[in-house]
């Protein structure tokens, strides 16, 4: 295994016999695809979107083909979700898949331009050079890394020199975004996959992960102390248990209480799932997905819901401030769970009763914000914050019972 | 309009300023959250109610009374959400 850097910050990245993205030695992929072959390598490998919905790519590379104006392509590298660190990682190491992933997109649909928007708070010199060095005609735009920011139409938005806020989702970017032309917008590693793709193969691209949600993925790995977990960057396929992943990082199994998978935008699991295999279907079952590949473990010395009124403290903070349901609902959906986190203390003077309401009030205030709003970000607090209620419903009882069990 | 097709009343939360005209204008399909924003009552899909034939013309009423041009019908599938940005559904 070669020696791997370690790029901004100290982050570490572990190599693995998987490495397909990580272990790309630089070579340019020369291949360029019409757009049924492209469409048909993209459905015969099943790639879906690896930067959060996991939407399949094949399907909006065909919705965006079929607009009747010359479209435009744009890579996500903004990553606004602070416990991802995946696409700065593969921005370093394998700028020209990123590169080279985008070029195949626009050469498919014809696209009249091509952008990739990294954040400012990564490294991308790496990415402009290799841009250069092959006289590709892919444009490097730097934009703002904050939370809200990378939001599909936020992005857009920049582009085209209107505020970095998300908007209203209709009329939708793969029909107007970029210049007002048909938009393509993926991921950077899900368009350094493509390259992959289509230099081996689809039956290369499956010949790791599960039959249904095949290949690998990168995932960022963190822990709410620095006992329980290493902070890192790996790749892995589809499937592996999560355990062996967190492995790689260092895990302490005895002094988990849970992950957060997906990131702040995520689902808690139980530390009693940790051998939940890290695909589309496995994690389902918990309201998770693999998402944009964010795994942070919760230290059972930390209250776990004291951990989600923290994230949703922030969640409410990073609301654009457009879209009243979120920007009134979050931060008292917030504060609602930093009363329930600090029930032990509460609890000595007020009755018990009181602190079910607190918990039908955490209920009510998701049931309000969800589906409200112009972006994802009022529904990822919600999926947040109701697989904790789930998740922790024992530790919950606890609190509710006086005492805080961590 | 098809069998499988369905009309709703889409809100633009960017626009929207909780004026509250819709909700008085379509009490059967809104009420007012509490803070004075629109919410669907009944069926919706993806938060945007679903406007049933009888309703589409004061429908449209509610539409031009929004002094934030904040409504609009849409037509949408009847199972299944409201295309949203495909990326904008998950994380980030």
């Amino acid at each position: 295994m070669p020696q791997r850097p370690v790029i901004g910050g100290g982050l570490r990245v572990v190599g693995s016999v998987h490495d397909r993205l990580l272990a790309h030695d630089g070579s340019p992929v020369l291949g360029r695809p019409g757009l049924d072959e492209l469409s048909e390598l993209l459905a015969a490998a099943a790639l879906t979107g690896r930067g959060g919905a996991g939407f399949p790519t094949g399907r909006k590379l065909a919705t965006v083909a079929a607009q009747p104006r010359r479209p435009a392509v744009v890579v996500n590298a903004v990553e606004g979700e602070p416990l991802s660190r995946k696409d700065e990682t593969l921005i370093a190491l394998a700028p020209g898949l990123v590169r080279d992933g985008a070029e195949i997109l626009a050469g498919a649909l014809g696209a009249g331009r091509v952008v990739v928007a990294v954040s400012d708070r990564m490294e991308s010199a790496a990415l402009r050079r290799s841009i250069a060095a092959v006289g590709s005609r892919a444009q490097v735009r730097t934009v703002a890394g904050t939370f809200v920011g990378g939001q599909e139409t936020a992005v857009v938005n920049v582009l085209n020199g209107r505020p970095q806020v998300p908007s209203d989702p209709v009329p939708p970017t793969w029909e107007r975004g970029l210049e007002r032309r048909p938009t393509l917008v993926v991921n950077t590693e899900t368009a350094a996959q493509i390259a992959l793709l289509v230099r081996h193969g689809a039956a290369w691209f499956r010949s790791v992960g599960t039959a249904e949600d095949p290949g690998t993925f990168l995932a960022t790995v963190s822990g709410s102390s620095t006992e329980v977990v290493a902070d890192g960057v790996t790749e892995t396929p589809r499937g592996a248990p999560m355990h062996q992943v967190l492995g790689l990082f260092g895990l302490r199994t005895d002094l988990v209480s849970g992950v957060l998978v997906g990131g702040y935008h995520g689902a808690w699991l139980p530390a009693s799932a940790l051998n939940t295999p890290l695909d589309v279907a496995a994690l389902a079952p918990w309201g998770a997905a693999p998402g944009a590949g964010v795994l942070h473990v919760l230290d059972r010395r930390q209250c776990p819901i004291e951990a989600t009124a923290s994230i949703a403290g922030y969640l409410a903070g990073q609301s654009a401030r457009q879209c009243g349901p979120c920007l009134n609902g979050l931060p008292v959906l917030a504060h609602t769970l930093a009363l329930l986190a600090g029930l032990p203390g509460d609890a000595r003077r007020s009755p018990t009763r009181g602190s079910h309401d607190l918990v039908a009030r955490v209920e009510h205030l998701t049931r309000l914000v969800e589906y409200r709003g112009a972006c994802a970000h009022p529904d990822g607090t919600v999926r947040m914050v109701r697989s904790m209620l789930r998740t922790f419903g024992a530790h919950l009882e606890g609190h509710l019972a006086g005492t805080c069990p961590r | 309009m098809s069998a499988s097709r369905q009309q709703v009343l889409h809100v633009d939360w960017t626009r929207c300023d909780g004026h509250g005209a819709c909700a008085e204008l379509l009490p059967t399909l809104l009420a007012l959250d509490p803070w004075g924003f629109p919410m669907a009552r009944g069926d919706h899909v993806r938060g945007d109610p679903v406007v049933p034939p009888g309703e589409r013309a004061q429908a449209r009423r509610a539409i031009a009374a929004c002094p934030l041009l904040a409504l609009r019908l849409l037509e949408v599938p009847s199972r299944g959400p409201v295309q949203r940005a495909a990326s904008d559904a998950a994380s980030r």
